[in-house]
């Protein structure tokens, strides 16, 4: 279905294109656009245009930022010993969320998949390795994503960071915080018990 | 453990169709294109939320419909009903729930009700490829241990992974990045193996009198699992991981060269041996049937010895080729396990072993 009119049916195509915005979402954002006063419209395109223009990948660690060093790895309080390697920028955002974390970030911009067409060398990872040997660095947390590519992408960085005497870890995998024992699934399960811990 | 009763929407030739079960027996006849073997179809959906006819689910669809959905009412062995519902159609997928609540992840529903079939496809076992044999394998063992549906999911998708990157010309890293995706597979792997084995040893103890109770002859039946990884019938959980890291370093240049992975369970075959030879060739028409009976009747007891459960059995249009002492003796064995859902064009075959009203389901006039 379409408006039959260009401009609007334009707009509703691009937004369809949005990820999770299917062609129904699509045409009620494009009415509400067109429908909206007091320059809105103006506002979204000039923030649009804005975040493009303004933001870079940090020199240091790859995640998002408005200057050649993000806000993160240009703050003195964070622990310089530390690096937590994560798949993507929302996952730094998830692990901060947490404020468990004090230590500096590098985003490895994906995981390794023959499938999808990602090798080694379309990943953040030879850098990774020289920041491990120019800065003063002591501990590397792997916090990837758990599925088999994720896992992958974990043995390869332990295997090239094995030499390089510091402490190589990965987060923890195991039941849900106010989950319910009864409705986790086996698998699941079964990894925490294998993981348990000493009281 | 025992299904009461399942409606049908839109599935098969039946467009509205309600059944109520008896807990025993089932036999469901009535001349051909009726919908029997649709009924079957139905029940292993709604435990295994796929068909063992078609891969593609919108096969299943009523013609001129766009959806289909199954309802099956189960009392499990503590007598509480449960409702599994599959629900599909071509615009949103497939569905799965229990007590209304949706399933995200269909392999929670695997194994709550187990199940085994016995259908004419089954002959692909001794006749077919490899694969349905490694598939009988992994539908009955998934059932039974939800890590083992796990480790077969991952071992699958790495070997994709792996194939994709030995299929890749003139790229450097080949070598060392297929290390990171088999220690993964020699993970699931070994997983996937131990269970296998500890099937097959089972099998092995208990083959010769099974097929001696459906046909009365003394034969010495063998199981012999075929693994690429190395002769492994006998080792222990941590002892088959090594040993498989140490066949995939042996075989990487092969694998390299020949630009797909050859070594692991995914790989892997059983022989069907009667006296020493494969029943395949060595069998008649009748014995293969009888040993693929006795195979079944084995899988279902292993269900019970682990679970203390008994499975429901799926036996459709099996008593061709079977003469009547042979039929008897399996009704009499049925008898004494779980629910049991048979179909037949002809009902008279049962009637001398069953009789008990409740048990017969008549279909007619689709």
């Amino acid at each position: 279905m379409s408006f039959n009119i260009p401009s609007l049916d334009e707009l509703v195509t691009r937004l369809s294109h949005l990820p999770g915005i299917g062609r129904k979402s699509a045409q009620r954002l494009a009415m509400y656009i067109l429908k909206s006063g007091d320059g809105y419209s103006d506002q979204l395109v000039n923030a649009i245009l804005s975040v493009k223009e303004n933001t870079q990948m940090c020199k240091r660690c790859f995640n998002i930022s408005e200057n050649e060093l993000c806000s993160l790895c240009s703050d003195p309080r964070r622990d310089g010993h530390k690096i937590c390697v994560v798949e993507d920028i929302v996952d730094v955002m998830a692990i901060e969320g947490s404020r468990e974390y004090s230590g500096l970030y590098h985003v490895l911009g994906g995981v390794i998949s023959p499938l999808a067409g990602v090798s080694v060398n379309d990943l953040k990872i030879t850098s990774l390795v020289d920041r491990v040997e120019r800065e003063d660095i002591k501990e590397v947390l792997l916090a990837l994503n758990l599925s088999t590519e994720g896992e992958a992408t974990m043995i390869y960085i332990s295997q090239l960071l094995q030499s390089k005497n510091i402490e190589v870890t990965r987060i923890a995998h195991g039941v849900p915080m106010g989950s319910h024992l009864e409705f986790v699934d086996q698998t699941t399960i079964g990894r925490a018990i294998a993981g348990r811990q000493k009281l | 453990m025992y299904l009461s009763k399942i409606e049908l929407t839109n599935f098969r030739i039946f467009k509205n169709f309600k059944a109520t079960f008896d807990p025993r027996v089932n036999v469901i006849y009535g001349s051909n294109g009726q919908g029997k073997t649709s009924i079957l179809e139905a029940i292993y959906f709604s435990v295994i939320t796929k068909s063992f006819k078609t891969k593609t689910d919108q096969t299943v669809i009523n013609n001129e419909k766009d959806f289909f959905d199954i309802k099956g009412y189960f009392y499990n062995s503590e007598n509480i009903l449960s409702e599994q519902r599959v629900y599909y159609s071509k615009k949103e997928g497939k569905h799965a729930f229990v007590n209304q609540e949706k399933i995200k992840n269909f392999s929670y529903l695997v194994g709550l009700f187990p199940t085994i079939l016995l259908s004419l496809e089954d002959l692909d076992l001794t006749y077919g490829m490899p694969a349905s044999r490694r598939k009988f394998l992994d539908i009955l063992l998934s059932q039974l241990y939800p890590s083992y549906l796990f480790a077969l999911q991952k071992y699958k998708k790495c070997i994709l992974q792996k194939n994709k990157l030995l299929s890749f010309d003139d790229y450097p890293q080949k070598s060392e990045e297929i290390e990171i995706w088999n220690k993964q597979l020699a993970e699931s792997g070994s997983e996937i193996l131990f269970y296998r084995l500890a099937f097959i040893r089972f099998l092995n103890k208990n083959i010769s009198t099974s097929y001696n109770q459906i046909s009365k002859k003394l034969e010495d039946i063998k199981i012999k699992y075929n693994s690429t990884v190395q002769d492994i019938i006998e080792l222990k959980k941590g002892e088959i991981e090594p040993i498989f890291i140490e066949a995939l370093k042996k075989n990487k240049k092969n694998e390299i060269k020949r630009q797909t992975s050859i070594i692991g369970p995914h790989r892997d075959d059983i022989d069907f041996l009667k006296d020493g030879f494969p029943f395949k060739s060595h069998g008649s028409q009748g014995e293969n049937k009888s040993f693929l009976i006795a195979l079944k009747l084995l899988a279902a007891k292993y269900i019970f010895d682990i679970t203390a459960k008994n499975p429901i059995l799926l036996l459709d249009d099996i008593f061709g080729e079977l003469d009547t002492f042979r039929i008897e003796n399996l009704l009499k064995i049925i008898l004494n396990t779980g629910q049991t859902f048979i179909t037949t064009t002809d009902e008279k075959k049962v009637t001398s072993i069953i009789k008990n009203k409740s048990s017969f389901l008549h279909l007619e006039g689709n």
